[in-house]
């Protein structure tokens, strides 16, 4: 039998290689970030970078254009979580009461997570059509016509319904994979002790599935916070900035405006927001587990 | 005693209503644009709209028609597959010694390969092209399955570490008394444990990389070019093709879809059985 | 085979792989490896151009980078014909353009030099001129040299209000290859059902045959109204220009506020809100385009190019009933037509211009489109004047009134439509766009939001140099 230390050195070499490639990969582009946050560097501008210093942070938290799509992040990613995650844990609750066709039912549900963002999109926003879409011609049996999409009150919660289509099935299948690690004996146990089925999900399945929540919770936060395609296919941002993430508004800094110093300061803001974000999330977690 | 069969068959409706009612809801649109991609664009754009129709293949014979298509294809397959590779053999090995080692540095390493994931992609395509013009790296497949891991791998990372999290060390242990080495047990004992979590993870690993379009655009031309940038040209609003766009989506999400199915027997229980039933 | 077996057997094969890419072998094509420009082809070992003197830059490689577009699909179709006659060969990338903006502009920035060709619109015009990226074309077009400039190629048969567009401090940036201009279409039969028996000439026409459509409960009017320099932005000046407006008064000070702008983009946002379709605060060109071909739409204001859109029977259900007029005016005359273009330049840091000037001259020239209008039928955005005068293209296109609709939409336009002679007109486009899309929307008033933008220009103006102080 290999020596303990002998073991321990097998276990990090074997952890070697992907830390190589991601150290290959990350770290420069994470310096460039902070460096270009520094400077006044416009792609277009043919005298170059020049040092600004703090400039673009200052300029950063006056801009009222920022401030605006923190609060549409926050809203975005909160409307996410809050219909995504309990679809999850419902969906895992009815389909442990379905036996039969329950591998069909789950193959059933994944084409909407293959499909690439742009198609979804694509898909979407005909359906939003105001007169056209097919949205609009089943509703219209109740009489409802309206601009799902260029009507300010309802662009950001038709956006959350195509992330729920596009992501919920990763969402379901991950909690599934949880669930199905939980032994039925636990549940026989549970039900001679007289609990119900709520009970029963209280007590026996959330707690053990603590696991797998973190794992759709963080990525979720941190998939919905990238998310790009249905923003940009669907409104730009609009109508105004009602739909301005804060990563569609550095897309546009960057892409649009050419802005690299600036875009790389509302970067550097992003990146320590999800850090953030994930550092809070996992200490919960992580308290939560060894309870 | 009735009543109470009587609520189960009245849940047990329910659950089938609610399951139904999910299906319907996510398979819809799938049907929508797949039979839009058979309409010519004036039976496409119909409306009320037009649930009976005379199909036709035109869009996608035109898609065709362009020749560098079936090369982006491939290169789309060498990207993708490299990365599912790449992911396994670097993360798995990596989340097995993350899961046993049991150091103080464990989570801080946990948390510096989901960096790799937090940061926006916006904000690395100019770094990361400058960087790969003067390594020579654009247009280069290489290239391409470098950037992608910066999400591949921690997917795999994270995902693996939990599956083996669940597997209890007694069985590597009785193992490694019996003379493994650590990688032997590894290999031999724990891997066929989670070896469907392992297919579902690759699944997963491909959807990503077969769908990433952002740094595909910046760093390739026309060598390396793969088949969700080439597509993506007709999805646009500009030229409204619908018939196109409507067959253009429908190559894009094949590929994968159809992998998807034939391995779904292995997703399905992979998922479902991700570690040893306590 | 058991599962345990085929796993542990693809995790062996996996890792080896696995290693073996990550050591970094450049797998691809053999002409993948090069990140950098393409060796000049035409050159040999001995400094000396190869083959003869009717090819003097066979062997030369060209790289061109362009969007999407109709044209493009029809003339690539002919580029072979061009590689058997220069030797050249052409390696043709097409991105649409939204993307190919960010694709194009960090190759530029990073100097890589891999593309001799791209893209420039009179939108980017002035930036990439002023960041140094466009080989200004002047010299090549006056060179006396036939192996440098073809004796026939004629600069004045582009149609000048392209041209004058790409035309940067006195230096062309581009040879358009596709051109517009603003007009309004409508349907002849939708307008006899409800009595207009004029065609609208100015806005308030358009605005008394809208309120006659309404009647017959069709959606009267199509306006771009989505933010953008190019979308919202792109049909609004012909407003603002009708009320008596102006983006700047002669000091260069924006007045955007003035009564004129504010009651213009108030009566934009009416017409939109009132006699458009519902839902058409946030809708692009797209939107109407497919209503017009759908038969719900009566009227569409908006770029010339969409003509074979409707006449395409695959494409739209009104064929026979739709017709062009010229851009509408004001009434006291006043008034102005969009034009735009998409055009080749000459990328400076390409290593083989003379060979990419061979090809930008071909690919634009009078003849590959005369061609193309006549072979396709479908393609009628030529920007050459000899072609638009041919009688065989007349024709084919000069039917619903469209040809003379656009030469008369063309006189009207202005250089000055857009402020696309300002570098940052992207930026200034765009807020200009959100404050008329808000009014749109009904986010402040017309009024409010006006002076709000004006109050933020002033700024940026002042901030950049572009006010005489």
């Amino acid at each position: 039998m290999q020596s303990k230390i002998a073991q321990k050195r097998t276990l990090i070499l074997m952890l070697v290689p992907c830390l190589v490639i991601l150290c290959v990969i990350i770290i420069i582009p994470l310096i460039n970030l902070f460096v270009y946050s520094f400077y006044d560097y416009k792609l277009s501008n043919p005298n170059g970078m020049e040092f600004i210093g703090w400039k673009n942070y200052s300029k950063v938290i006056k801009d009222k254009e920022f401030l605006n799509s923190l609060i549409v992040t926050g809203k975005y990613v909160f409307g996410v979580l809050i219909t995504q995650i309990p679809m999850g844990l419902l969906f895992v609750e009815v389909l442990s009461h379905i036996k039969k066709g329950s591998g069909l039912i789950k193959s059933l549900i994944m084409p909407p997570m293959v499909v690439p963002g742009v198609v979804a999109a694509v898909i979407w926003r005909l359906m939003y059509h105001p007169s056209t879409g097919l949205i609009n011609y089943f509703l219209g049996v109740f009489g409802i016509e309206h601009a799902w999409l260029a009507d300010p009150k309802t662009t950001l919660a038709s956006l959350i319904v195509v992330d729920f289509w596009q992501n919920t099935p990763f969402v379901i299948l991950m909690m599934l994979a949880g669930r199905s690690a939980i032994s039925d004996d636990l549940y026989e146990a549970g039900k001679i002790d007289g609990a119900n089925g709520w009970q029963l999900f209280r007590h026996i399945t959330l707690p053990l599935l603590r696991g797998s929540l973190m794992i759709c919770i963080l990525f979720r936060i941190i998939d919905s916070l990238k998310g790009f395609a249905h923003i940009s296919l669907m409104t730009a941002g609009g109508p105004g900035n009602v739909s301005t993430t804060i990563n569609y508004y550095a897309y546009r800094m960057a892409f649009t405006y050419t802005d690299i110093g600036y875009s790389s300061t509302l970067g550097v803001f992003m990146l320590l927001m999800t850090t953030l974000l994930a550092v809070v999330l996992l200490k919960i977690f992580n308290k939560g587990a060894s309870n | 005693m009735n009543r109470s069969l009587f609520k189960r068959y009245l849940s047990k409706i329910g659950c089938y209503a609610v399951t139904v009612a999910l299906i319907i809801f996510f398979l819809f649109p799938i049907y929508y644009i797949v039979t839009m991609a058979f309409k010519v664009d004036v039976d496409a754009m119909a409306y009320p709209p037009k649930w009976i129709f005379t199909p036709t293949l035109k869009n996608f014979v035109e898609i065709f028609q362009d020749g560098a298509l079936i090369k982006s294809l491939i290169n789309s397959v060498i990207v993708s597959s490299a990365c599912v590779l790449v992911g396994l053999a670097a993360g798995t090995p990596a989340a097995y010694a993350l899961s046993r080692l049991k150091c103080r540095w464990v989570s801080s390493v946990m948390f510096f390969i989901l960096a790799a994931r937090l940061i926006p992609p916006m904000s690395m395509l100019l770094p990361i092209f400058s960087l790969f013009v003067k390594l020579n790296l654009v247009d280069t497949h290489l290239g391409l399955i470098l950037l992608n891991l910066t999400f591949v791998l921690p997917l795999n990372v994270w995902m693996q570490k939990s599956f083996f999290d669940e597997v209890p060390r007694e069985m590597e242990e009785a193992a490694e008394i019996d003379g493994c080495t650590v990688i032997q047990a590894f290999v031999l004992v724990v891997l066929p444990l989670i070896a469907q979590a392992l297919v579902a993870t690759a699944i997963f690993s491909w959807i990503q990389a077969w769908n990433e379009y952002l740094f595909a655009l910046t760093v390739t031309r026309s060598n390396a070019r793969t088949i969700i940038v080439a597509v993506n040209n007709y999805i646009n609003f500009e030229q409204m093709q619908w018939g196109k766009i409507a067959a253009t989506s429908v190559i894009i999400s094949l590929p994968v879809m159809v992998f998807s199915f034939f391995v779904r027997k292995y997703l399905i229980s992979g998922l479902s059985a991700g570690g040893v039933k306590a | 085979m058991k599962p345990k077996k085929l796993i542990a057997i693809l995790a062996a094969l996996s890792m080896v792989s696995g290693l073996l890419l990550s050591v970094g072998c450049s797998s691809g094509t053999e002409s993948s490896s090069s990140g950098s420009a393409p060796a000049s082809g035409s050159v040999s070992a001995t400094g000396e151009a190869s083959g003869d003197a009717d090819k003097p830059y066979a062997g030369t490689t060209i790289h061109v980078l362009l969007n999407t577009h109709e044209y493009y699909d029809i003339a690539d179709t002919y580029i072979p014909e061009f590689e058997e006659a220069t030797g050249i060969d052409v390696v043709m990338e097409h991105v649409e353009r939204v993307s190919l903006a960010t694709k194009q502009e960090m190759e530029l920035g990073a100097h890589t030099g891999a593309y001799d060709i791209m893209l420039i619109d009179p939108s980017k015009a002035t930036r990439y001129y002023e960041a140094g990226w466009v080989e200004p074309l002047g010299e090549w077009i006056a060179s006396e040299d036939p192996a440098i400039t073809d004796p026939d190629f004629d600069i004045n048969d582009y149609i000048s209000a392209y041209t004058d567009l790409l035309t940067v401090d006195g230096n062309l940036c581009g040879l358009p290859a596709v051109g517009e201009t603003t007009m309004l279409f409508y349907r002849k039969d939708l307008f006899e059902q409800a009595g207009i028996d004029k065609v609208p000439e100015t806005w308030d026409e358009v605005e008394q045959a809208c309120i006659k459509l309404k009647a017959l409960d069709v959606d009267a009017i199509g306006l771009r109204a989505r933010a953008g320099e190019g979308l919202n932005c792109y049909i609004w000046p012909s407003f603002l220009y009708a009320y008596g407006g102006s983006y700047v008064d002669e000091n260069g000070y924006p007045v955007l506020n003035s009564p004129e702008a504010v009651a213009a983009t108030q009566k934009f946002a009416d017409m939109i809100n009132n006699y458009g379709p519902v839902g058409g605060s946030d809708m692009t060109h797209a939107e109407h385009i497919t209503s017009f071909q759908q038969g719900n739409l009566a009227m569409f204001y908006d770029a010339s190019v969409f003509n074979n859109n409707f006449s395409d029977p695959e494409l739209s259900k009104v064929t026979d009933v739709w017709m062009a007029a010229p851009a509408p005016m004001g009434s006291n005359g006043q008034g102005a037509s969009a034009a735009a273009t998409h055009a080749l330049m000459l990328v400076k840091d390409s290593k083989n211009k003379e060979a990419a000037w061979q090809f930008m001259q071909w690919y634009t020239g009078k003849d590959l489109q005369r061609r193309v209008a006549l072979d396709s039928k479908t393609f009628g955005a030529v920007v050459h004047q000899s072609v638009m005068d041919d009688p065989e293209y007349l024709e084919i296109f000069g039917g619903h009134n469209w040809v003379e609709s656009f030469h008369k939409s063309l006189e009207r336009m202005r250089p000055d439509y857009r402020l696309v002679s300002y570098a940052e007109w992207p930026y200034i486009g765009d807020r200009i766009g959100r404050a008329i899309q808000d009014t749109i929307t009904g986010i402040g008033t017309a009024q409010e939001n006006m002076d709000a933008l004006n109050e933020e220009l002033t700024q940026f103006f002042i901030e950049n140099g572009y006010v005489k102080q």
